[in-house]
């Protein structure tokens, strides 16, 4: 019953813990200029996170080696140092966007400028990666974050036309308006922002964390194959929302408050609070795994001492370097640039480097002297290679796209 | 050497993003219809979105906090927007006939979600309501600017 209670939470956090800014503002954006015609990058960007993260999950269960841990080995020291200095560098970006972001849901519930409360969303998140253990900030915020779900009562208490939703997102099209290359870049933003690098960096180093052996591999899988592609289903439902409600109405989201309207619309000042908290927890439990990342990457890189619930005594430099990405943040939040774009701008540059966080984790979940029986099989294999060549193509296509497109005005 | 290689990506995807964030000059007059035809997009977009939030807050269903906080976005935004086609130089004859055309409604428009911003802080009902029918013809002269400048 134990065992079952564990996996029930563990699903359950994954589908709250897959939701972030990116995914909350891309959702909304998208469903507001594209209708349902861009479902098919979430989809296609969930089926790799889901790929990708079981392998990243096995690799940190059977081999014991974290993801950062992999690219030093695999990539060697230089090449390694340019991928760590990458990652760094997004996700100093990502962790931006995810504090604004919960600096803006305060502003969204006081009414007071978002600027005065992102040195608290720092404060916060500092606590949280320095005081709180790993379990209860995972569980926590996870559940919190399936608040979210008003969403999908929202889509069956408003008028939805389902046949319509179904046939847009299964007969996808370019709005003559928008033109392809936005078409594009805002497809590039949807799988960007499925695939985060900090996402997969945190879910195995987390399994590190919880001291996953083989024998955690059936719970692993259940989070990965069931909770991804529920959360990946949250998305779609944010997009949706914004489909039936502002789409028809003439909005073009480019605020966080606009996500919550159709919520407001549906259920009234419950369902709005309900998704306010959702957006809470899900920035505020990103804004921490984003910090941790970076410390885990740089740590496994270097070979320091790592993890959550060891003491600052114990692990001074991981915890120093989670401190210096929260306050380098900060400073860049603090400048007033708007989070919203700052989101935008992170999941789509994160694309562009998506082939050097998840290439290392093909190669050693193809190892057999690191992974024994649990190496890759052939279909995986094939599927994780398409995948690879969408991410390369990606990569290749977002830095064109971005200037075309003026970062998608 | 790698050293050098992680500078220039580095400086490369810092310029990638300034430049990307820039307003580029507009020197033809098709240019110049489009820039006006997504001021006028963006500023009808900025007045739904404050007339859905203040409809739903007169039907009990938002918190005030949203509300004011989409209204004043939606007022800031179409400032900006208006702001930044002010600054554009029309390119030719027929495209400062355009914009001598633009700027009134574009005024009147910005005008109606200041009106529409202070009568939801000061929470008068009757205001509201009046400020939120005042965005009917704003709304309808975007959409005539957007017919406009795409040719029609």
């Amino acid at each position: 019953m134990s065992r079952l209670f564990k996996m029930a939470l563990g699903v359950m956090t994954a589908i709250g813990g897959f939701v972030d800014i990116g995914n909350l503002v891309t959702s909304g954006i998208t469903g507001a200029r594209f209708g349902m015609a861009l479902t098919w990058a979430i989809v296609l960007g969930t089926m790799g996170m889901t790929l990708y993260g079981e392998m990243a999950g096995r690799v940190a269960a059977v081999a014991r080696r974290p993801v950062f841990h992999i690219v030093r080995e695999r990539l060697g020291v230089r090449t390694g140092m340019a991928n760590l200095a990458a990652f760094l560098l997004l996700s100093g970006l990502m962790l931006a966007a995810e504090l604004g972001g919960v600096a803006l849901v305060l502003q969204l519930v006081t009414g007071v400028n978002y600027l005065v409360w992102v040195p608290v969303a720092a404060a916060v998140t500092w606590l949280i990666v320095w005081r709180v253990s790993f379990s209860v900030m995972e569980n926590l915020f996870g559940l919190l974050g399936l608040c979210l779900v008003v969403f999908v009562v929202a889509l069956f208490v408003l008028p939805t036309d389902w046949g319509a939703l179904w046939h847009g997102a299964t007969h996808p099209w370019v709005p003559p308006d928008q033109g392809h290359p936005m078409y594009f870049f805002y497809a590039v933003s949807l799988f960007g922002a499925c695939l985060t690098p900090f996402q997969v960096v945190f879910f195995s180093s987390g399994g590190r964390e919880e001291h996953w052996t083989t024998k955690s591999l059936p719970e692993m899988r259940l989070n990965a194959l069931v909770g991804f592609p529920l959360g990946g289903l949250l998305s779609i439902a944010i997009m949706a929302a914004a489909v039936v409600v502002l789409k028809p109405a003439g909005v073009d989201v480019s605020h966080l408050g606009q996500v919550a309207l159709p919520v407001a619309q549906a259920l009234g000042p419950v369902g709005l609070a309900l998704a306010l908290v959702g957006f809470m927890a899900a920035v505020m439990a990103a804004a921490a795994e984003c910090a941790l990342s970076m410390g885990y990457a740089v740590a496994q890189y270097l070979g320091w001492g790592w993890g959550k619930d060891r003491l600052p005594r114990d692990a001074p430099r991981f915890h120093l370097v989670c401190l210096v990405a929260v306050l380098g943040a900060t400073a860049l939040v603090l400048t007033s640039v708007d989070p919203v774009t700052v989101t935008v701008l992170s999941v789509v540059l994160g694309a562009a480097a998506l082939p050097l966080t998840y290439f290392p984790v093909l190669v050693v979940a193809n190892d057999g002297d690191y992974m024994g029986s649990h190496v890759n099989g052939r279909t995986l294999n094939a599927l994780a290679s398409v995948f690879l060549v969408i991410m390369v193509v990606t990569s290749i296509v977002t830095v064109p796209l971005l200037f075309f497109t003026k970062a998608g005005r | 050497m790698v050293g050098r290689r992680c500078y220039a990506v580095v400086v490369g995807v810092a310029l990638t993003v300034l430049l990307a964030g820039c307003v580029g000059p507009t020197v033809t007059d098709a240019g110049y219809r489009n820039k006006v035809g997504d001021t006028a997009r963006q500023i009808s977009s900025s007045i739904a979105s404050a007339r859905l939030a203040v409809q739903l807050d007169l039907d009990g269903r938002m918190a005030f906090a949203l509300t004011d906080q989409t209204v004043s976005d939606a007022e800031s935004d179409a400032d900006s927007a208006a702001t930044a086609l002010a600054s554009r130089q029309p390119p030719t004859d027929s495209a400062l006939k355009l914009y001598q055309r633009a700027s009134r409604p574009i005024q009147d428009a910005v005008d109606a979600l200041r009106a529409l911003r202070i009568a939801v802080r000061r929470g008068d009902s009757a205001a509201i309501r009046a400020a939120l029918a005042g965005l009917d013809a704003p709304q309808h002269g975007m959409d005539d600017l957007r017919t406009a400048a795409s040719g029609g």
